[in-house]
């Protein structure tokens, strides 16, 4: 017990040129699945704005008032189908040996990154839209609690489950080291 | 049911006890509101021959019944060897998998209801939520038991297998040897009566001035410039409301002081700051003794911040988040000395910095300026349609910018390859300093304003706090997370 531990007698200063730098890698994107998700998702409240238009309609409202909220709901699930796009298709993970890191956001773009070793908990879980379309998101949280908290969403099952168990072993792997 | 017989019970997979539904709809109940099932009692009793309510009231209540049977049935968990696994959710299914060395307590609460029935309800916490992580709503006690004394053994199994966490933690005092006689505990800091109304003085005059806080600045300043007293204010000639407007000023500023100085003096009578060991000790209090203790290792980072007041008396108020909620401990007049003495505790001496030379973007005065300064414009050109005084508020928009542009220009940062410290105010000068070996999480956020300008955010989260350095170029934010990220993969030391 006399040696002083690895991780505490290498501290050398790392260059900012040696950096592993986490934008020099490639993000892996979510699986196309789970944009159909998303949309299927806002076909509720589209369903819903366009019959409650179509009952006042029948039920002898205006006319105007009718069509402003057909032409409100369509405008607002559009939107919101939109930004489900952009933020799918920008969306992504990464994992490298030391960390895993998830890119996402509409407006404000977030790169967040979580070292394995600072996992405290991994879940998987499977919402009832999800379920059909075989896909799971991962949780992956820390000691920050829900700051510090990263969901991975759009994966399909299996993937989800390897990513799970890696995540897992990783992090229970640096402790024993 | 004996401990051995509950384990396997647990490893084969378990559901709660069949009284846990009630206390999960009472749970249910209690988030909804007691007050709306009040209503609903008092409606039913009202309208005691309506059809609907008579309808709907049973209708509900077998739905809860049956949903919280549903839920009971697919609440199951499972022991393994290294992990306890949860399965939940009627409709979404959740797993929840914790890895049992990582598991910080196990609390066993019996309340009233629980007595009569012999069960108690089990929260298991990890360090990753304040809240607890999975709730056992009812369960014997002998289970619970066994789920705490797994838990205990999986953590004192790994803390054996991984040396470093030892020798880690020693490291910080300067000791190898993993057994060093226990130090005698040394007083770092120590307040009498005297020096507290001084603390309560000197924060509270912050705390009420904010509103003045421009106002106060500019005179701190002529202070330092002409080294001449505070200019005397007149008010010959004032009408009646600005003279009772004076007059109320003061009586309520007399008044929150004395409750301040009062307050601070009955909490924080006598407050005592001891290292003990590895551990700090604060104790304080008049009529309730409060004595905290915290692992010193377990100090995430150091927080000072000080205002022109304390500034003149020698005083800062220094702050040391902790992971693990509660024992947080402050000290709100710690002396320059003593100041240096807890810095040298909780950061190492390689990772301090002493200087920060680093500033933000002069994007981030307009970011901060340019929505006061809009709605101020708006709201006096609103208000000037009923009275011309309220011109007055086009004086708003200079203050915002002038104090806009005076934090942009106080905001300072610097880092090393182990080490991040910020400092920053308008009036008042706070700091924060930490290891980034204690970084938990790390993100670089760009909002739609910093992205047109090629600027970022860099946030490094600590377990119990953390830091953002915002408004820095994109490539500064990806080299502080990338920095961040290398310190924690490169320096194994537990962050507890």
């Amino acid at each position: 017990m006399s040696d002083v531990p690895d991780g505490v007698a290498t501290n050398r200063a790392i260059p900012s040129t040696e950096l592993p730098r986490l934008d020099d890698i490639e993000f892996e994107p979510l699986d196309p699945r789970h944009l159909k998700v998303r949309l299927g998702v806002r076909l509720v409240p589209l369903v819903i704005g366009l019959v409650a238009a179509a009952v006042s309609a029948i039920a002898g409202a205006p006319g105007w008032v009718s069509l402003l909220g057909a032409a409100a709901t369509l405008l607002l699930v559009g939107l919101s189908a939109v930004a489900a796009l952009v933020e799918t298709r920008r969306m992504g993970y990464a994992i490298r040996e030391q960390d895993v890191s998830l890119r996402r956001g509409v407006i404000t773009l977030r790169t967040s990154s979580i070292p394995h070793h600072r996992v405290q908990n991994v879940s998987v879980e499977r919402g009832a839209l999800s379920r059909l379309a075989g896909l799971a998101s991962v949780t992956v949280s820390t000691a920050a609690g829900g700051s510090g908290r990263l969901t991975i969403p759009g994966l399909a099952n299996d993937t989800a489950e390897q990513l799970k168990t890696l995540i897992l072993d990783r992090s229970l792997l640096d402790d024993e080291s | 049911m004996s401990p051995a017989e509950a384990e396997v019970a647990l490893r084969a997979g378990r559901r709660q006890s069949l009284w846990a539904p009630v206390f999960m709809m009472l749970t249910a109940a209690r988030r909804v509101g007691i007050a709306q099932f009040a209503i609903l009692g008092a409606l039913l009793v009202a309208n005691r021959s309506s059809v609907v309510l008579l309808t709907i009231a049973p209708l509900v209540a077998v739905l809860a019944i049956a949903a919280s049977v549903l839920a009971w049935w697919r609440f199951t968990y499972t022991l393994s060897d290294d992990s306890l696994t949860v399965d939940s959710g009627v409709l979404n299914r959740q797993r929840i998998v914790v890895p049992l060395a990582k598991i910080q307590s196990v609390a066993i609460d019996q309340k009233l209801l629980h007595r009569p029935i012999g069960l108690v309800e089990a929260r298991v916490d990890t360090a990753g939520s304040s809240s607890a992580e999975l709730t056992i709503h009812a369960t014997d006690r002998v289970t619970a038991e066994v789920i705490r004394e797994v838990a205990s053994r999986a953590r004192a199994i790994d803390s054996a297998a991984s040396p470093q966490a030892v020798a880690g933690a020693d490291a910080i005092d300067g000791e190898v040897a993993p057994v060093a006689p226990p130090d005698p505990p040394v007083v770092i800091l120590r307040r009498n009566v005297g020096e507290l109304i001084t603390v309560a003085l000197t924060t509270q005059l912050a705390a009420g001035l904010v509103v003045l806080a421009p106002l106060f600045a500019v005179a701190g300043q002529l202070d330092e410039w002409f080294d001449v007293p505070l200019p005397q204010v007149q008010i010959d000639g004032a009408g009646d409301l600005i003279r009772t407007a004076i007059v109320f000023g003061a009586i309520a500023v007399v008044v929150v002081g004395a409750v301040r100085v009062l307050s601070v003096v009955i909490a924080d009578y006598d407050v005592t700051l001891t290292r003990d060991g590895r551990a700090l000790r604060r104790e304080s209090g008049l009529f309730d003794r409060r004595s905290t203790a915290s692992s010193i290792v377990r100090v995430q980072q150091l927080e000072v911040s000080t205002n022109p007041l304390q500034q003149r008396v020698g005083m800062a108020a220094v702050r040391l988040p902790t992971a693990g909620d509660s024992d947080e401990i402050r000290v709100d007049g710690t002396r320059l000395d003593e100041l240096a003495v807890l810095r040298d505790l909780v950061i190492d001496a390689d990772v301090q910095i002493d200087t920060t030379s680093r500033g933000i973007d002069r994007a981030a005065a307009f970011a901060w300026w340019r929505w006061p300064v809009m709605l101020s414009t708006i709201a006096t050109a609103v208000g000037a349609f009923w009275t011309p005084w309220a011109l007055l508020g086009l004086a708003a928009s200079p203050v915002s910018i002038w104090s806009a542009r005076r934090r942009q220009r106080r905001w300072l940062w610097d880092n090393t390859s182990i080490g991040l410290k910020v400092e920053h105010g308008l009036v008042a000068t706070s700091s924060t300093e930490l290891a980034l070996r204690r970084t938990q999480s790390a993100a670089v956020t760009q909002t739609f304003f910093e992205r047109r300008r090629g600027l970022a955010s860099c946030t490094v989260r600590t377990a119990e706090s953390g830091v953002t350095v915002p408004f820095i170029a994109l490539a500064e934010a990806q080299r502080l997370r990338d920095t961040a990220l290398a310190a924690t993969a490169s320096d194994r030391r537990p962050w507890f």
